[in-house]
């Protein structure tokens, strides 16, 4: 199989990518070698471009019947020994859902590229639309964490994609990338760095675990899934199995199961897997969140937001700066898990928080319960379109009065 | 902190949305020193409904809002419907370029300064081709505001059109080039 | 190890405790019900293991929900749950991404004809290397007797109490019609025969689909007048018709009886090992 799978092969430099693009190719930059999707538009330009592609780096392209085959494909290609990804919009990612659930609880790395598009039912494909996002998080039945990022431009749809592939590797979570059909419609410059520059920042798949004197564990000894050390007060979260290696348990269940994967109806078991998949994330928070703020170490309002609205409140921030008012602009580069360390933070050095979203307020919830100080927040919503530069400024001027 | 908005609106298959990539493609990959983001009515162009596209062209390292912003500096319309929707979104010593054959010029009264450019009778007379009206409107764009340079603009044409149309696309830009350059004398002189 | 193993959403049989060839764990049991078809059936996919010397590695049992979930118990190898119905998409993943891996898919009736029928045939067409069994009861199993997609019509089942009303799915000619290149159907009356059959599937190269009919004593006997394990096995037996014998019968004939035997064989390419070429192709052209 390794003997058909190749390196990158973009010649660095300067391209004009569409949004839909950047993602295929930081995908493929970030090692990502299987692919399994079904047409839903706004993201077809992702499927259509990755099958051209990942058999040019030796990866492998199947179009699935539906986005149930193609996620449990991809699951399927991931435990293969493949870094693997799925994308999809709306409507088809609420058929992952239950595929999702399960992969948290088998600590499965996947990639799902959410490009999402107006709801509730078949929606508006053209309209951007950040429906999907508690959906990513609570859509599936149980309890489990996603990582989840948010670009908000072609070229960090390229380097975030690569994050998430990291993400996945190393907290074995299922990682969703969020796009919007306007966002993943975008024409804009993507830098393509040198491969060994490249290299530098991705993580690969461990084929090998070892122990703590750097021996390579037997099968015995290998444990699949996370298991909470007491002694060091942390999560050891295990390389993932692979079913062509040694590296696989005897019976991988669908079921709750122990960190020895061996299934059982206790309440004990649920108590410890359940703690566990949620916590290796949650314990981690910090690791785990990127975020970026803008002027807001002596703002009075901050603006607190995530994908495309992040560009049109920089813009905003900039203006009301210009005019004397003390506005800051807090980034989530990562919607889940929730940065509520940060957001803390923040809602101490401001009086006021205002959170544009393109939706009737998703996150403003997340917000409001992480803010102390009696910080006030307030949602500015845009259905299925961008706010405009003025309307935020006017916002922020409004908040300042 | 400069940025040039720039609108471009007709019906699904005039080329809007190829001219778009065009003006984005050529700022970005041909001329050093500054960046585009090109946005569109996506999912209409290939199906003859109202169309629109927004390039936005800066000298910074990231452009945040990725639309243009009303009103906008240079707006260009296909359609009489275009003109009449978008015409009081231009700058008033902005930029209105239009194209006689589709768009009367009485439909089309901006403030802003205002240049016909006949593309579909120049591609379809002289060069006999319809599509090359693109490469004409883009040199007709780049010769009227000048906002990238004319060798960035070729490479661009060729980096656009299939190998075996190279030739006549160059022609019909150079076309445009001349036709825009003379407009914008007349309008200085 | 201490912890007893997980048990299925069906209430516990009070026979469930037979003692068998378990294996894993240390434990000298399975859960099926007393005189169920499943345990014979691992028995037999076990033999077929040691008698092929099978690489695990090679070949993984990739199950799907339902009774047989417990396999496990008794099965050599390695062996990945899935979720209800998605057994031939995750091997699709598995065969893509390792064309030198041909994993052997155990499901259900209902996971392989009713929640995961569009797996199921898209696989068929894809004729990627893949070998299915499918283990036939005639009803849900695991959830308490329910009807499913292989009930005969007029039989009973905890959601048919007054004989279901619908026809039953061929899965046979399903598979033949969507394009699977090996096709055959056995009994638990018929075990030589079915790991011959297994022993073939698992060097064909292409899409390999077993249906293999199986008793289910406490819920389809039960609620059929079939008090004894024994009787739904004569049911079973007594129902199923050589596939040479069947062909000079009418369809009213044939009319509930299971026709056992090799549908077809005709090799056909495999998908994986076409997508190896694809792979050449693409690199040369780029060149
Ligand atoms: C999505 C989903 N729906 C329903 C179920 C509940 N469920 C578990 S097993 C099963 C039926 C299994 O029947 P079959 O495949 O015939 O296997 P058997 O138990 O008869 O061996 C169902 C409906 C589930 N696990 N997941
Ligand atoms: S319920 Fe039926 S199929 Fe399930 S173990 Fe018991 S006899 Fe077997």
């Amino acid at each position: 199989m390794s003997e058909y799978i190749y390196e990158y092969d973009m010649p660095p430099g300067r391209y004009v990518w569409m949004g839909n693009t950047a993602m295929v190719e930081g995908a493929l930059a970030a090692g990502c070698r299987f692919f399994a999707g079904y047409p839903i538009t706004p993201q077809n330009e992702v499927p259509e471009r990755m099958s051209q592609r990942l058999p040019q780096v030796g990866g492998r392209f199947i179009q699935m019947e539906d986005e149930i085959g193609s996620i449990s494909a991809v699951v399927g290609a991931a435990l293969g020994g493949l870094k693997a990804m799925t994308s999809t919009s709306g409507p088809g990612f609420s058929l992952m859902q239950e595929t999702m659930s399960w992969a948290a609880a088998i600590e499965v790395p996947i990639v799902v590229g959410e490009v999402q598009r107006t709801g509730p039912g078949a929606g508006i494909v053209s309209l951007p639309h950040h429906s999907d996002i508690i959906q990513a998080h609570y859509g599936g039945n149980g309890e489990y964490q996603v990582i989840a990022f948010a670009p908000a431009t072609s070229q960090e749809l390229f380097d975030l994609t690569i994050e998430a592939f990291n993400a996945a590797e190393t907290w074995r979570t299922p990682t969703i990338i969020f796009s919007d059909s306007w966002l993943g419609h975008i024409h804009e410059e993507v830098k393509v760095p040198p491969l060994d520059e490249l290299k530098k920042r991705v993580i690969p798949r461990k084929k090998v675990a070892y122990d703590a004197e750097g021996k390579p564990l037997k099968r015995q000894q290998y444990l699949p899934f996370t298991m909470y050390d007491k002694k060091a007060g942390e999560y050891k979260i295990s390389i993932t199995p692979n079913i062509t290696t040694e590296y696989f348990p005897e019976w991988l269940p669908a079921v709750t199961h122990t960190p020895q994967s061996i299934p059982n109806e206790f309440q004990e078991s649920s108590e410890i897997m359940v703690t566990n998949i949620n916590n290796k994330i949650l314990a981690n928070e910090e690791k785990i969140v990127k975020i970026d703020e803008y002027f807001t170490d002596d703002a009075d309002v901050a603006l607190v937001c995530y994908g495309l609205p992040y560009r049109t409140a920089l813009r905003s921030v900039k203006m009301a700066r210009a005019d004397g008012m003390k506005a800051g602009l807090f980034r989530l580069i990562t919607v889940w898990p929730f940065a509520k360390k940060a957001v803390r933070e923040l809602s101490q050095k401001v009086k006021k928080i205002l959170v544009p979203e393109i939706n009737i307020g998703q996150i403003v919830i997340w917000v409001e319960a992480a803010v102390e100080d009696g910080t006030e927040v307030k949602p500015i919503p845009a259905i299925s379109r961008l706010h405009e530069p003025k309307e935020l400024y006017n916002e922020i001027k409004e908040a300042l009065n | 902190m400069t940025r040039t908005e720039i609108k471009i609106a007709g019906y699904g298959g005039q080329g809007v949305i190829t001219l778009s990539k065009m003006i984005a493609a050529a700022a970005i990959l041909h001329q050093e020193g500054i960046t585009a983001t090109q946005t569109e009515a996506y999912g209409a162009q290939a199906r003859g409904g109202a169309c629109w596209a927004e390039v936005v062209i800066s000298d910074e390292e990231m452009i945040d809002y990725p639309r243009a912003i009303v009103p906008v500096d240079v707006l260009m319309v296909f359609s009489e419907e275009a003109a009449r929707n978008y015409k009081g979104e231009v700058k008033k010593d902005g930029i209105a370029i239009f194209d006689p054959l589709t768009v009367r010029p009485r439909k089309f009264k901006v403030k802003a300064k205002r240049y016909a450019v006949p593309a579909n009778q120049i591609a379809t007379e002289e060069l006999k081709m319809p599509v090359t009206q693109n490469a004409i409107m883009f040199g007709a764009f780049i010769g009227i505001t000048g906002l990238i340079d004319e060798e960035s603009g070729r490479q661009c044409v060729r980096d656009f059109v299939p190998s075996k149309f190279i030739d006549i696309n160059l022609k019909a830009y150079e076309r445009g080039l001349e036709i825009g350059k003379k407009l914008k004398e007349e309008e200085s002189s | 190890m201490s912890l007893p193993p997980y048990t299925p959403e069906r209430p516990r049989h009070p026979y469930e405790d037979m003692p068998y060839t378990g294996r894993k764990f240390g434990q000298a049991f399975h859960l099926f019900c007393r005189g169920c078809g499943y345990g014979a059936i691992g028995q037999l996919l076990c033999r077929v293991f040691k008698e092929e010397r099978l690489d695990e590695k090679k070949h993984p049992f990739i199950v799907g929900v339902g009774c047989y979930s417990i396999i496990p118990l008794i099965l050599p190898g390695r062996i990945w749950m899935t979720l209800h119905g998605r057994t031939l998409p995750v091997a699709t993943g598995i065969k893509l991404a390792n064309p030198d891996v041909t994993p052997i898919c155990l499901a259900g009736d209902g996971d392989n004809l009713s929640i995961g029928t569009n797996h199921f045939v898209h696989a068929c067409r894809r004729n990627i290397g893949i070998v299915l069994i499918m283990l036939h009861n005639n009803i849900y199993g695991m959830t308490g007797g329910q009807a499913a997609p292989t009930t005969p019509h007029g039989m009973n089942a905890t959601t048919a109490p007054y004989g279901f009303l619908e026809t039953e799915f061929d899965a046979v000619s399903l598979a033949i019609s969507a394009g699977a290149t090996y096709v055959a159907r056995w009994t638990t009356a018929h075990p030589r025969q079915f790991m011959k059959s297994v022993k073939k599937a698992i060097k064909w190269k292409g899409f390999a689909f077993i249906d293999m009919v199986s008793q289910c004593p406490t819920y389809f006997g039960r609620k059929n007048d079939m008090a004894q394990p024994v009787d739904v096995f004569n049911w079973i037996k007594g129902n199923s018709i050589p596939i040479n014998k069947a062909e000079g019968l009418s369809p009213e004939e044939l009319q509930g009886k299971f026709i056992v035997g090799e549908f077809k064989e005709s090799p056909r390419e495999e998908l994986s090992e076409k997508y190896i070429e694809l792979i050449k192709r693409a690199r040369e052209k780029k060149k």
